[in-house]
């Protein structure tokens, strides 16, 4: 143990019975004024965010509208043909969805900021 | 929903006093009636006879009891998705929704599908559309959110069709199964978690011990993948694994882990001789 603490350079611990008093800090005599800082030069415009994602609310005046985008976009998904039952399931499932989630007279107010 | 039985326990700092909670009951009732209405109306439900209206007014007392105006969140913001899941969770427990002798097979599962789809897209709950990874605007964006909710209920109709005893249906299933088989394996657990273990992409997340946000977006772009595939008799190439989860693909592969839906496929395969 005291091999290593020679070879880190630490000496023993001399003498505790006696501690010394600590000085009274010096006044400060002199503080600079602060200066002026430089002008800003120039700003970069800010870059924009990867997989930044925007909010799209909508409301119960909407959702005719939305209704007939579903339609229209299931049919460029599942093709022209007869559309099988679990598919037609799902464009019902999705209308039902956007049907529940906007509730009457909504569109006609003021918005709301939605929750972050 | 559970609701505080003491109204004196939830003084938590900054919420409003009594008084002033009960102004914003008495404002906002129209309102969370509304959403109940909304919901009722959805389902082919009775808002008041079957309960929904007294869910929502629940919520809405509960949330005008927690509500910190110091967040800087108005009400509606902070109370519409609870009020929302109050008036849905109370439709799913009605005597409605059991006995609907007016609706087909169909509609019953069409509205599961639906109930499901707002677990998975929650933001739909406060009025939203789904976000999209891409940076589209306007009505392109419009369209590609509902490209996600059409191939979300998709996937979940796939998942009731196979278990129907329709030979048409268990064919067109087996297509998306197939489909669903071309996906590397950690997209294939993905998905298969979410939509046949109804798994939360948090609680994926943290059992790869990886961040939330990487989850998301892989499901996102997964989606986005199907919505191309879906449908086409050409083969689509599969979607490359993207960098914030190549560290559980590659220990998935070191696994020897093949993927959900191809183990699934296996299966069947092996039962149909």
């Amino acid at each position: 143990m005291a091999d290593e603490k020679d070879k880190l350079g630490i000496s023993g611990v001399k003498d505790t019975s006696r501690a010394s008093e600590v000085e009274r800090a010096s006044g400060v005599h002199e503080v600079e004024e602060v200066k002026k800082t430089e002008g800003i030069l120039g700003v970069k415009g800010a870059k924009k965010l990867a997989g930044a994602r925007s909010t799209q609310s909508f409301s119960a005046a909407d959702r005719e509208k939305l209704f007939k985008l579903v339609d229209e976009e299931a049919k460029k998904m599942f093709g022209d043909g007869p559309i099988p039952q679990a598919q037609k399931r799902a464009i019902d499932a999705v209308k039902m969805a956007i049907n529940a989630s906007a509730p009457e007279g909504e569109g006609e107010e003021e918005s709301e900021p939605q929750e972050s | 929903m559970t609701t505080p039985n003491d109204e004196n326990d939830d003084s938590s700092p900054g919420t409003l006093s009594l008084e002033e909670a009960n102004l914003l009951v008495e404002e906002h009732a129209g309102w969370a009636e509304s959403i109940a209405r909304s919901v009722a109306r959805a389902w082919n439900l009775d808002w008041q006879q079957d309960g929904l209206d007294g869910a929502a007014m629940e919520a809405l007392i509960f949330c005008s009891r927690r509500f910190s105006p110091d967040r800087g969140v108005p009400f509606r913001g902070y109370a519409r998705r609870r009020i929302h899941e109050a008036s849905t969770e109370a439709a799913r427990k009605s005597k409605g929704w059991v006995k609907q002798e007016s609706s087909t097979q169909q509609e019953r599962l069409a509205r599961e599908v639906s109930v499901e789809l707002f677990h998975l897209f929650p933001e739909l709950r406060s009025g939203q559309l789904p976000s999209v990874l891409d940076e589209t605007s306007g009505e392109q964006a419009t369209r590609a959110s509902i490209r996600q909710l059409l191939i979300g209920a998709t996937l979940l109709t796939t998942r009731q069709g196979l278990a129907s005893l329709d030979p048409d249906e268990l064919l067109d299933c087996k297509n998306t199964i197939m489909l669903l088989c071309r996906l590397e394996p950690v997209h294939q657990e993905i998905l298969w978690r979410i939509y046949w273990d109804s798994d939360s992409m948090r609680s994926i997340a943290v059992s790869w011990d990886t961040d939330e946000l990487n989850v998301i977006r892989e499901h996102k772009a997964l989606l986005k993948y199907l919505q191309k595939a879906v449908g086409q008799t050409k083969p689509v190439p599969p979607p490359r694994v993207r960098p914030g989860l190549k560290t559980i693909a590659l220990k998935l592969k070191r696994e020897g882990v093949h993927g959900s839906f191809s183990q699934y496929n296996k299966e069947i395969g092996g039962r149909n001789g």
